[in-house]
Order: structure tokens, then C-alpha cells, then sequence
């Protein structure tokens, strides 16, 4: 019901657009013969334009989807006052093309050219200009020197090889990203599943014995899991923090924190004494090759 | 490329359309490649060269056409089949403006870059510097953006390949859909071509045959109008520049720019902000059209006044005839007039003519009586004139005998004065005479009395004179000897106090020194003065050390003693002019000590320097010694101790101590010393101690006298120096009262002497005052003047002879008088004689006078006749003249009458009127001035009438026009008025629904929004709260990633609002970790599968998991050659 209502309006919108395009064109054609007709008919087909286009603004809606709309009939508002102020200035003005025509038919008589005609018309209006003929001799008049350029070779244009770009069928980088994160979350779960649902230490989830670069990258993307509230982390007996997998029970009982800790060589070194680690709990994605 | 188009061909529904798409892309390339080979070519000299390329791409153009038909042909084929097996498929393009492909030629980093773009979403992923951003800057320069906007150069020909000549730009759109630009002409798809070179830039629309439409920028942006394409709105096309801005501020103001440019909300504003202005303008124009139509009415009344002025012509003429008709009427009945007044005038010329006849014939018998009478008068006249020369020269003589009795009597009358003023002094004197004697005994009495009176005074007076000038004498002696007296008794009284002073000064002294004794009680320098002890400190101090035999010595008392008490004074008061001196060994020495003494001594008192040789051992005077050869006999300088050689050789040197024999009793001083055989050798003195005598040794025998006083120097201890002074300030102390008195004594003696003179000074100056009194009064008596008496005899004899001159002047007088008298009476004789005469001339006179006035007036009477002859006749000849004149004129009235009265039958019927005449030629004038003035105009009334009408038909065509475009501004005004409105209300809609769209958006990851807008200030705050941060933040604070999705929300906010073709996104993941980012894709994935009828292109240079799809397309660019 409600799509189908959707989609009158869309139709209702389109029809209207596409009417507002028409008279957009028609203001162009009137526009065009403007010089051919008379300001009377002009103006009585913007008149019409007018007419229409508010016929069709009755039809506008205050809860309308795009502006699209309202920019075309702007647009037609503007034209249309373009065109009757282009109107009403070719036919109460002299414009260019009658001072063209008055011009021609002064000078140009009978297969004549007569241009001293229109001097001498020209110069009852005109008036003299002073000009300090002492000035004359310290003008340095000089002729400007062409030098003709050599012809150049011609050079011929080689032919360039097309490129297109790769079309692939996917994009994906398996071992970092989201799906390094995703994989992540599974094996905390199937830790905790395994654990018999019992607290994970942090520290030792993400402690690698062999390589500290791998720790740094596990506490970082278990840092996102926290943040899309995946797992949670609470301080245990000891005061060392523990990682405990959130259900849809225990969600509103959950609140947001900030932890800083800092991790060193050192201190990892100490908590692979202290849980007596030998292999890593997490392991990290293959790397793919592309 | 092969693998990849069979997978397509696997996976589409439809294999005929991209069997279709294969085969139309081959010829696209051909005809491409024959374009970029028609543009190499841009020098003008090689024309030939140009000719033949024309020829071949001419040639080309002809094979493109033959293979073009074959594609029309297979592909009408695919549709048909098509439509026949899936009529529900949807066309992949079905929207007017989607961009289909695009081929760079030497554009930025591309030789030759060809992409199809997917009609729904696309993923253009790269490395950095592989040309994924000149894409976005291809597309916006193609669809006439300018270079500027693109943010990526300055100008467009910078994105020209280095080290080539031009660019290409080739942009497909589709023109299938809703909204196409004359599909029916131009085909489903259109390419914009855009030529970039080094000078100049231009266009080339071409249909979906490749033929060439159009060059011109105005259509090029109809069709973009017109599939509603605008490529400068950051959020249809967004640059990596644009995007770091978003990313970067968020700032209100520029959010709001953003809002207004997404909702396209800023172009409706431009347009009426255009129609705002145009509609002012158009204000002006109707102004201009009102004025014009103005003129043309005013023109059109000028007309019709014209015409009416040509109606009126005939009107005019009638009126005139009229005027003439009453005119010559007028002119008979003037005639008339004038004619009666002429009859008039010759009956009383007639009368006059009578009058003057009658006057002229009487003239001749009036002038023969009168010359008669003037003879007469002429007889009388001259008899007259005779009796009063004789009367005149009797009255002549009588005159001049009265004034010489006038003279004679003056003179007497002066001799009279001169006699009584004789006889008036004379009289004045007898009247003297007359007292003195009648007083001469009484004063001479009392002149004798009062004569010897002043004698007897005068003797008086003397001798009190003499009295007291004995007196004086006296008192002036006796003064003189208490003068000298007292002269005395003041030398006695100065000298005691003067005494009196000096022991007050003493004993003052006396006690400062015992006070500065006091203070210094350990020093024994201190009888010298406080001042010697600071001056022998500073020495010290000045040459300690090994300076110290260097010191100047002194005072030299201190170094000298006397062992035996006895010769102490004696010693003392021999050196004491030495002991405060002081002994130098140099004169650099010396300069340097007196400056010091100079210093410290400062109020004067200085003791004296000494320059004396500085030796370490006492000079051995044993061979100079004096020998004492008598008992109780020393020499004196076995009684003198001196601690230092310098000052013992000093006293040697100066004093001769050694020379010197000191005794006890006199009578061994006279015997060493008064003969010369007991006078021992080397002997230069002897002292004598208790008596205080000085001998000097023969032969020159000599006794002195000296005075010892009390050693004050040569002490070894203070306090006897203390005691010694007490002692003497308590004798001072007894002796001062008896001074004390003796003063007052003396001072007495001296008052009462002063007293005593003081009073006879006084008695002398009474005396003297007494005496000169007297002495002035002797004077006075002896310079007393005595009034003088004359004799007795001499008075008398003055009193006779003053009697006798008074007679004689008496007598004198009478006989003056007498004579006066005389002539006085002659005279009133005389004056009888003349004032007869002068009565008879008078009479005479008044005759003559009336002889002449009766003579005066007969001849008056006469010229007067002449005149008014001579006149009359003129006036005779006049009147008759005037007479025929009048009786010619006369004739030619009647004669004028008649012709004027012929006339005005002839013009009309008598017409009266009562307007003067002056009216009437004014109103005949102005009637021919009208007339003139049409006949001037030559106006034709068909012309004018044709003109007119003419005139009135631009007049309605200038209103018609007035009131369209009157009309047409008002609708224009009314539309604009309801789309400015629309506008406000659209605007608001608009926000709130780009708000709600960015909430939801960020709803989805439990982040908070809240909003600020103002549109008075164009601001629009945006306040995110992410779920992990606190509630105080802004969006300055956010993270790169929670910042980055915030944008893309606002994005997808913004999208909601707006339709566009294509949508593309550069570096949409800027700065974005792997979640965020996997979000992102996924929401924008989202927006593209919503819209289906929109396409997206994202690009990134990061990969992220993305499937390709029927709908999703991933083009992968090469990396860029280093």
C-alpha cells in the first residue's frame, strides 16, 4: 500500500517534471524567435508559460522527496524574465542590430560604399581633442621588426597503446580488515565455549611468546570487539583484567570505560611467567596470496 | 580480457545485449582513433596537408556509416529477441545523464585511458599516483566545469600530459529515460568531447552515431539542464580536495554552504535573486513605456489642435467680413461728424472776419490826434526844462554857504574843548594848593614829634644792643673753658671703657682657654691650641713610617723644657716669638705645611714657618761658649733641654744661647758687662731675672728694661696651666666692679657737664635773638621816610598862578561861545534859504514828471495802434485763407461721403455697433493673422486627418503594448512571489528531512546528534556524540574514523534530498581504521542498492572486501610507472 502510494507520487513528480521541461524548451524557442515576432505575441506565450507553470505549482507538494522540482521551476521563473525583458528591449530600444541596419543603409547605396557619409554626420556631434604638438619629436616611432620563424619539422604522433583498468570479480584481503577481526571473535568464542563459559585472562589471550609485534596487533583488534560490545572486560580476584564473551542477557548490565595500560617486552615477558605460556591462544589468519 | 568477458557472458540473463555491447565497441575505437588523428593537425600554413586528411577522414566517415548500419541492424535483432524472451529484464541504462564511458587522451597522467563505468555502483580502486582522481577531474572538465573548481590547477591548460601538445576528454551519457534531449534526433547516448590545447579550449556534442551536433558551450549545458546534471555540487561530484575540507573543519558556516548546495537550494536562490533584479529593471521599462506614452498623446493633441485651427478657417473669414462691413460704416458716420464740425467752424470765422474789418479802418484818424497831443506836451516840456536849471543852480549855492558855516563851526567848537579841559586842570591844581595850605601846620607838628620820637628810640635801642653783646661775650667765654673741661672728662671716660672692655675681652679669652685646657687635660699640646694639636695630628699621619725624620718640627715649644723652675718665665719670654712656630727643611716642604696651616688656621692667627736645615746631631758650640767667671753666674744655654737637634741648632743658629750669661744680682751684671777688662770673651748679654734687666756688654754699655711675664708654654703639666688661669680671671674678676663704678662715676661728671653748656648755649641764642631784634628796629627807625612838606611861600605863589590861568581860560570859553552863536544863527538863516529853494525845485520836478508820464502815455497809445494795426491785418489775411480752406474741405468731405456710403451699400446693410474703432482693427488683424498663419501651414485636411488617425492607431498599439507587458509583470511578480514563498517552505522541509535522514544514519551505530540552525546567519552546527565519548564533545573531537563515518552519514542525509544521474566519491575512506571502514562500504552499498535508478562510483585506494555483482562493479587501475 504504501509503495503503491509512493509510487503515484513519483509518477505525479516525473509528469510534472517532464511538463516543466517542456516549457523550459518552449521558453528557449520563444526566446529564439524573438526578433521575429512581435512583442505582443511573445509576451502572450510567456503569458501561457506563466499560466501553465502555476497550473502546475498548484500540483506541488510541501513533502516532496527532491528539489528537483522546485530547481526547474525556479529556473523557468528565471527565463521567462529573461525573455520578456529581451522583449520589451527589442521592441521599445534601438538595439545593435538597428544601428547595424541604420548604418548600412547610410553607407552601403546602391553597390556603393560611401563611408564619409556617416563622417559627416558623425562629426556634428563630434568634438576636437587637444593635442601638444611640441611633443611631436620625442615620440620614437619605430617600426616593428618581423622575423619570420623557420618551419619546424613535422613531428608525427605515435600511436598509444589502450589501458583499461582491471575488471576483477572481488576485492578482499583475507588477512587484514575486518575478516582478521572476525576470525578473531571466533576463536575467543570457541576459547570461552571450551573454557566451560569461564572468564579468559586478558593478558594471557593476547600474550604471544614468541612474537611481541603479534601481541600488539591482537590487543588492538580486540580492542574493536570491545568497542562493538562482542566481548566485555572486567577486573577479576587477582585485579588483572578478564575477557568474558556478552550475551544478550548480560547487555544492559554492560557500561562504557576507558583503560589505559602499557605493554612492553618486559611486561610480556612477565606474564608468559605468570600464566606459563608456551604457545599463543589466538593465532592469526594465513596470509592470502593474491 | 577474454576470461572476464566470458564470465559475463556466463552470468547475464541476456546474452544478445552483450554480444550487442562487443561488437559496437570496435567501432567506437576506430572512429576514435580517426578523430584524434583529424585534431593532430593544428598548423595553418600546411593546407594541402589539411586537404588530404579532410579527403581521408571523409573516407573514413563513409566506412563508419556502412559498419554503423550493420550494428542499427544486429542490434534492432537483440531488442526484438529481447522483448520476444524477457520482456520484465529492465535496460541497464534507463536514466537520461548516467555516464556510460569515458576515454583520457593526454589528460593529467593518462596517455590513453578508456573506462565503461556500471549503471548502478562502482568501485575505482588504485594506488596512490595511479590516476583515480583524474577521473572525477576528467568528468567535471568535460560537463563545462572550469579548471578552477576542480581544485586540482589554476588553469585548464596545466592538466595537459607533460611534454604533450593537447588533451582529449570524451564523456558518453546516456540519453535513454525519462527526461531525454531529443532522443529522436540525437539517439539512446551522447558524447561530449572536450578538446583541450595549449591556447584555447572547445566543444563538440555528438549524437550516438558519432556525428558531430553541435560546437556550441550553450547547448551542451541545455542537455546538461535538462538531464539535471551539475557537477560543481560537491556532493554529485566530491574531490579529494573537498573531501579533506569536510573531514577537516565541520564548521557551521560551511556546513550550511553544503546543505544549501546539496539541496540544490542555493541555485533556486541565485535564480530569484536574478528575477529580483530583472523584475526592477522591468519597473524602469514600464516608466519609459508610460513617458512614451505620454509623448504620443501630447503629439496627438498638437494634431487635433491643428485640425480644429483648418476647421475653424472658414468662421474666421465670415467674422472678418463683418469687422470690414462695420468698419466702413463707421468710416461714413466719422464723415458725417467731421463734416458738421467744419460748418461749425466757418460761421464763427465769418463772425471774427466782421470784427477785425471794423478795426482796421480807424487806424489813421486815432494816429493824426495823437501826434498833435505830442507836440504839445514837447512845448510845455521845454519850457519846464529851462525854470529848473535856474532853480537848481540857486539851491546849488544856498547848499555850499550852509556847510562852510558846518566847517567854521567845528573848528570853534574844538577850540572851546581844548580851553575848558585847560581851565579844568588848572582848576584841579588850585583845588591842591588850596588843602596843602589849609593842612601844612597840623603835619608839621606831628612830623616834628614823631621825629624825635624815633631818635630817642633809636638811642634806646643801641644801648641794649651794647648790653648784650657784653653779654654774649661773657656767656661764649664761660663755655669755652667747659668745652675744654668736658673734653677732658670724655678722654677719661673712653678710657675707662675702654678698660672696661678689655677686661671683659680678657676675661672671655681666659675662660675659652681654660675650657679647651679642660676638654684636652691628657695632651700637652693643648696650650697651643686646638687647631696646633689637629695640624701636628695630620703631620704625623702624613709622614709615618720611614718618613718620620722628615716631619716638619712644631710647635717648637713642645721639644723645649727648663730644668730649673727658677729661669722658666725667663726663658719663656726670651723665645717667645719661636715656640708656635714651625721648622721645614725644604720649600716644597714649606708650600705643602702652610697650605695646611691655611686650612686649619682659617681665621687667621697663622704661626710662622721656618726654614731651617734638618741635621741629626747638636752643633759643639764649647769653642763659642761664655765662660761663667762669677758665682751664681749660668749660661743660658746650660738651662735650656731640647729633645730634638733641629730645634737646639735652630736656637743656636737664631738666639745665641750660648752667648748668653744669666745672674741673680745686679751688681755682677754691671761688673761683667760695664768695664771692658772684665767683659769675658764670646759675652753678648746678661739677664737679670728677678728685676728683669737686660745688659749689654762694653763698649757699647747699655741697661734695658723688659717685662716677664708668666710662662704660659713651657709647662709639664696642664693642670697648673689651668690653675694659673683661674687665678688670674678671679683679679679680673675683683677689678671689675671698681671700673665699674668709676664708668658710672665719669659718665656722670659727663651728663651734667654736657648739661651745663647746653644751657648757656641756650641763654646765648635768647640773647642773640634779643639783639638782632633790637638791631632790626634801629634799621626800620633810621630807614623811616619822613613825609616832605613844600614852603609855605612856594605854595602860595603856585595857588596865584593857578587863579590867573582859570581866568584866562574862562574868558577864553565865553568869547568861543559867543562866536558859536553867531555862526549858529547864520546858519539856521541859511538853511531857511535852502529849504525854500529846494521846495520851489521840487515843484518844479513834479511838473516835469507829470508832463512825462502823459507824454509816455500818447506814445504807448500810438505804438500800440501800429501793433495791433500790423496784427489785425495778419489775423484778417489769416481768417480769410482759413475760410477757403474751410469751404475746400468741406467739399471733399462731401465727396468722400458720398464714395464711403456707396461702398457700404455695396459691402452690406447698415450694421450699428456700439465697439470703438481701435477694437475692431484689432479683431480684423487677428483674424488676418489666423488666416495667414493656415495659409502658411499648408495644411491639407485629408492629410491631417489621415495623419491623425494614424497617429491614434500607434497611440492604441503603444497602450496595447503598455498593458501587456503590464500585465505579463504583474503575473511575473505573482509567480515570484509564490515560488519565494514555496522556496521558504521548501527550504525548511528540506533541512529537516536532511536532518532526520543524518540521524538515522547515525543512529545506527548509538551515535547522538543535535543540531543549530540559523538561517539569518547561514550557520548549521552539528554537535556528534559518539557512544564512547562524553557528552561535552563536538565534532572537532572525534576520531578519524568515527569523523569519517559522520561525514558519509551526513552524506547519505544529504543524498535523500537530492536526483542526480551519477553520484561520485573520491577518498571516501580517508583516515579510516578496517572496522569503520567496513561500515562505510556497507552503508554506501546500501544507498546504491536503494537507488537503483542512480549510479555511484566510489573511489578508494584502500582494498576492501567487495563482491562483484550483476549491480556492483570493482575496476582496479594500474599502479603508476615509477
Amino acid at each position: 500500500m504504501d509503495s503503491s502510494e509512493s509510487q503515484s507520487q513519483m509518477d505525479d513528480q516525473d509528469a510534472r517534471i517532464l511538463r516543466l521541461q517542456n516549457l523550459i524548451e518552449k521558453n528557449i524557442e520563444i526566446e529564439q524567435q524573438i526578433e521575429n515576432n512581435t512583442i505582443g505575441e511573445s509576451i502572450t506565450a510567456i503569458e501561457e508559460i506563466i499560466q501553465t507553470a502555476n497550473d502546475i505549482s498548484k500540483g506541488h507538494e510541501d513533502r516532496r522527496t527532491n528539489s528537483t522540482e522546485l530547481v526547474l521551476d525556479t529556473e523557468l521563473l528565471r527565463r521567462n524574465f529573461e525573455v520578456v525583458g529581451k522583449a520589451i528591449q527589442h521592441n521599445t530600444n534601438v538595439t545593435d542590430r538597428m544601428v547595424a541596419t541604420a548604418i548600412n543603409d547610410l553607407v552601403f547605396k546602391e553597390s556603393e560604399e560611401d563611408w564619409d557619409a556617416l563622417c559627416s554626420l558623425a562629426i556634428q556631434f563630434g568634438r576636437p581633442l587637444f593635442t601638444n604638438d611640441s611633443m611631436l619629436p620625442f615620440i620614437d616611432v619605430t617600426p616593428k621588426v618581423v622575423v619570420q620563424k623557420q618551419r619546424a619539422p613535422r613531428k608525427t604522433k605515435s600511436q598509444v597503446d589502450e589501458k583499461r583498468p582491471e575488471k576483477s570479480d572481488q576485492l578482499e584481503r583475507k588477512d587484514e580488515g575486518a575478516a582478521s577481526v572476525t576470525h578473531m571473535l571466533k576463536q575467543i568464542r570457541q576459547i570461552y565455549r571450551d573454557g566451560n563459559q569461564e572468564p579468559i585472562p586478558y593478558f594471557k589471550l593476547i600474550c604471544n611468546p614468541n612474537n611481541f609485534m603479534d601481541t600488539v596487533q591482537n590487543a588492538l583488534q580486540l580492542s574493536f570487539l570491545v568497542k562493538e560490545n562482542y566481548i566485555s572486560i572486567e577486573n577479576g580476584e587477582d585485579g588483572l583484567p578478564l575477557v568474558r564473551v556478552v550475551n544478550s542477557k548480560s547487555v544492559e548490565g554492560n557500561a562504557p570505560s576507558q583503560a589505559i595500560c602499557s605493554i612492553d617486552v618486559t611486561f610480556c615477558e612477565k606474564m608468559v611467567k605468570h600464566y606459563n605460556l608456551h604457545e599463543p591462544m589466538l593465532k592469526r589468519l594465513p596470509v592470502s596470496e593474491k | 580480457m577474454e576470461r572476464s568477458r566470458r564470465g559475463r557472458i556466463r552470468r547475464m540473463p541476456s546474452p544478445g545485449s552483450e554480444s550487442d555491447g562487443s561488437t559496437a565497441e570496435p567501432t567506437r575505437k576506430r572512429s576514435k582513433q580517426q578523430f584524434v588523428a583529424e585534431a593532430e593537425p593544428d598548423f595553418v600554413e600546411e593546407e594541402t596537408e589539411k586537404y588530404a586528411n579532410a579527403s581521408t577522414s571523409q573516407t573514413a566517415r563513409s566506412r563508419n556509416k556502412q559498419a554503423r548500419q550493420t550494428t542499427l541492424n544486429m542490434s534492432q535483432r537483440s531488442v526484438n529477441f529481447n522483448l520476444t524472451s524477457e520482456l520484465s529484464i529492465p535496460n541497464a541504462f534507463d536514466r537520461c545523464g548516467k555516464v556510460i564511458s569515458m576515454r583520457l587522451t593526454n589528460f593529467m597522467c593518462h596517455s590513453n585511458l578508456f573506462i565503461e563505468f556500471g549503471p548502478n555502483i562502482n568501485f575505482l580502486v588504485g594506488n596512490n599516483g595511479s590516476g583515480k582522481s583524474a577521473v572525477i577531474t576528467a568528468l567535471a572538465l568535460g560537463l563545462t566545469s572550469s579548471a578552477r573548481a576542480t581544485n586540482r590547477a589554476s588553469s585548464i591548460q596545466k592538466l595537459i600530459k607533460n611534454g604533450e601538445v593537447s588533451a582529449t576528454i570524451s564523456i558518453t551519457l546516456s540519453n535513454s529515460g525519462l527526461r531525454p534531449f531529443k532522443a529522436d534526433i540525437f539517439g539512446p547516448h551522447l558524447t561530449v568531447v572536450r578538446q583541450i590545447r595549449h591556447s584555447s579550449s572547445t566543444y563538440d556534442l555528438q549524437d550516438a552515431r558519432g556525428k558531430s551536433v553541435s560546437k556550441k558551450v550553450s547547448d551542451i549545458r541545455r542537455m546538461l539542464l535538462c538531464f539535471g546534471i551539475n557537477v560543481e555540487n560537491p556532493i554529485f561530484v566530491l574531490n579529494q580536495e573537498a573531501a579533506r575540507e569536510f573531514l577537516k573543519e565541520l564548521e557551521p558556516a560551511s556546513n550550511y554552504k553544503l546543505l544549501m548546495k546539496a539541496t540544490q537550494l542555493d541555485v533556486c536562490t541565485s535564480s530569484l535573486t536574478e528575477c529580483h533584479a530583472l523584475r526592477r529593471h522591468f519597473t524602469q521599462e514600464l516608466e519609459q513605456l508610460e513617458k512614451k506614452k505620454e509623448m504620443m498623446i501630447k503629439h496627438i493633441a498638437a494634431e487635433e489642435e491643428k485640425l480644429s485651427i483648418l476647421e475653424d478657417k472658414e468662421m474666421v473669414k465670415e467674422n472678418l467680413q463683418q469687422c470690414k462691413t462695420k468698419l466702413a460704416w463707421m468710416a461714413v458716420t466719422s464723415y458725417q461728424n467731421e463734416l458738421n464740425n467744419l460748418e461749425h467752424s466757418i460761421k464763427l470765422i465769418e463772425n471774427k472776419k466782421a470784427s477785425l474789418e471794423q478795426t482796421t479802418s480807424k487806424k489813421e484818424s486815432t494816429q493824426a490826434t495823437m501826434n498833435q497831443k505830442l507836440k504839445e506836451f514837447e512845448a510845455s516840456k521845454n519850457q519846464i526844462l529851462a525854470t529848473q536849471k535856474f532853480q537848481d543852480e540857486r539851491l546849488k549855492t544856498a547848499k555850499k554857504a550852509v556847510q562852510d558855516l558846518l566847517l567854521e563851526a567845528s573848528q570853534v567848537k574844538a577850540k572851546i574843548g581844548n580851553a575848558e579841559r585847560r581851565m579844568r586842570e588848572d582848576q584841579r591844581s588850585y583845588d591842591e594848593c588850596e588843602k596843602l595850605i589849609g593842612n601844612y601846620h597840623a603835619d608839621f607838628n606831628r612830623v616834628n614829634e614823631q621825629r624825635e620820637e624815633n631818635a630817642n628810640k633809636i638811642e634806646m635801642l643801641k644801648k641794649q644792643v651794647v648790653k648784650s653783646e657784653e653779654i654774649i661775650a661773657q656767656l661764649r667765654a664761660e663755655q669755652q673753658e667747659i668745652k675744654r673741661d668736658i673734653t677732658s672728662v670724655q678722654e677719661r671716660l673712653d678710657a675707662v671703657k675702654n678698660g672696661r672692655i678689655q677686661l671683659h675681652k680678657s676675661k672671655q679669652n681666659i675662660s675659652w682657654e681654660i675650657e679647651a685646657l679642660s676638654r684636652n687635660k691628657s695632651n700637652k699640646l693643648s696650650v697651643y691650641g686646638e687647631q696646633t694639636i689637629q695640624v701636628v695630628h695630620a703631620l704625623r699621619t702624613q709622614y709615618a713610617g720611614s718618613n718620620m725624620h722628615r716631619m716638619p718640627r712644631g710647635p717648637l715649644g713642645q721639644y723645649i723644657s727648663a730644668p730649673n723652675p727658677k729661669y722658666r718665665d725667663l726663658i719663656e719670654n726670651q723665645l717667645m716669638h719661636c715656640l708656635r712656630s714651625f721648622i721645614v727643611g725644604s720649600d716644597r716642604e714649606r708650600q705643602s705645611l702652610r697650605a695646611l696651616l691655611q686650612n686649619k688656621f682659617q681665621g687667621g692667627n697663622m704661626p710662622t714657618i721656618i726654614t731651617s736645615p734638618f741635621t741629626d746631631r747638636v752643633y759643639d758650640v764649647s769653642r763659642n761658649k761664655v765662660q761663667p767667671t762669677t758665682p751664681n753666674t749660668t749660661v743660658l744655654i746650660d738651662e735650656i733641654s731640647c729633645d730634638d737637634p733641629v730645634v737646639m741648632n735652630y736656637l743656636i743658629d737664631i738666639l745665641r744661647i750660648e752667648t748668653v750669661l744669666v745672674t741673680e744680682s745686679k751688681e755682677i751684671a754691671e761688673f761683667l758687662t760695664s768695664d771692658t777688662e772684665n767683659v769675658p770673651p764670646n759675652l753678648t748679654r746678661v739677664l737679670v731675672p728677678n728685676l728683669g734687666l737686660e745688659y749689654i756688654p762694653s763698649p757699647n754699655y747699655a741697661v734695658y728694661s723688659t717685662r716677664i711675664t708668666p710662662a704660659r708654654y713651657i709647662q709639664k703639666n696642664v693642670d697648673d696651666r689651668i690653675r694659673q688661669l683661674q687665678m688670674e680671671q678671679s683679679d679680673l674678676q675683683e677689678k671689675e666692679p671698681s671700673l665699674e663704678i668709676d664708668y658710672m662715676q665719669h659718665k656722670k661728671v659727663l651728663e651734667n657737664t654736657q648739661k651745663v653748656i647746653s644751657q648757656k648755649s641756650t641763654m646765648i641764642g635768647q640773647h642773640q635773638s634779643r639783639n638782632q631784634k633790637a638791631m632790626q628796629k634801629i634799621m626800620e627807625l633810621q630807614n623811616f621816610d619822613y613825609q616832605e612838606l613844600p614852603e609855605y611861600d612856594r605854595l602860595k605863589s603856585h595857588l596865584a598862578d593857578s587863579g590867573e590861568k582859570i581866568e584866562k581860560c574862562r574868558l577864553e570859553r565865553e568869547m568861543l561861545q559867543e562866536k558859536l552863536l553867531s555862526i549858529q544863527h547864520r546858519q539856521t538863516e541859511l538853511e531857511s534859504t535852502e529849504a525854500e529853494e529846494r521846495r520851489a525845485l521840487e515843484g518844479i520836478n513834479k511838473k516835469l514828471t507829470a508832463l512825462d508820464t502823459e507824454a509816455g502815455e500818447v506814445e504807448s497809445k500810438m505804438r500800440s495802434l501800429d501793433l495791433h494795426y500790423e496784427e489785425n491785418t495778419r489775423r484778417f489775411q489769416k481768417t480769410l485763407q482759413l475760410e477757403r480752406k474751410m469751404l475746400g474741405e468741406k467739399e471733399t468731405v462731401l465727396s468722400e461721403l458720398e464714395k464711403a456710403r456707396t461702398e457700404a451699400e455695396k459691402l452690406g446693410e447698415f450694421i450699428a455697433t456700439t465697439q470703438t474703432e481701435e477694437k475692431i482693427r484689432e479683431a480684423i488683424s487677428r483674424y488676418k493673422s489666423k488666416i495667414k498663419q493656415v495659409e502658411e501651414l499648408n495644411y491639407n485636411p485629408e492629410e491631417l486627418e489621415r495623419g491623425l488617425a494614424e497617429l491614434r492607431d500607434e497611440l492604441e498599439l503603444q497602450s496595447r503594448h503598455l498593458a501587456v507587458v503590464d500585465s505579463v509583470v504583474k503575473k511575473l511578480r505573482m509567480a515570484y512571489h509564490q515560488r519565494a514563498q514555496l522556496f521558504q517552505r521548501s527550504r525548511h522541509h528540506y533541512f529537516t528531512m536532511v536532518q532526520f535522514q543524518f540521524e538515522q544514519a547515525l543512529a545506527m551505530r548509538q551515535f547522538k546528534v543535535s543540531f543549530e540552525t540559523s538561517d539569518k546567519e547561514k550557520t548549521w552546527k552539528i554537535n556528534v556524540f559518539p557512544p564512547s565519548g562524553n557528552e561535552t564533545s563536538n565534532t572537532r573531537s572525534l576520531s578519524g574514523g568515527e569523523r569519517s563515518f559522520t561525514t558519509v552519514s551526513l552524506l547519505k542525509g544529504l543524498w535523500s534530498t537530492s536526483d542526480h544521474p551519477f553520484y561520485f566519491l573520491d577518498e571516501y575512506d580517508v583516515f579510516t581504521d578496517e572496522v569503520n571502514r567496513k561500515f562505510i562500504t556497507e552503508i554506501l552499498i546500501g544507498e546504491g542498492l536503494e537507488w537503483l535508478s542512480r549510479q555511484y562510483c566510489f573511489l578508494t585506494p584502500q582494498d576492501t572486501k567487495v563482491e562483484a555483482s550483476n549491480l556492483i562493479t570493482v575496476h582496479k587501475l594500474e599502479a603508476p610507472e615509477r
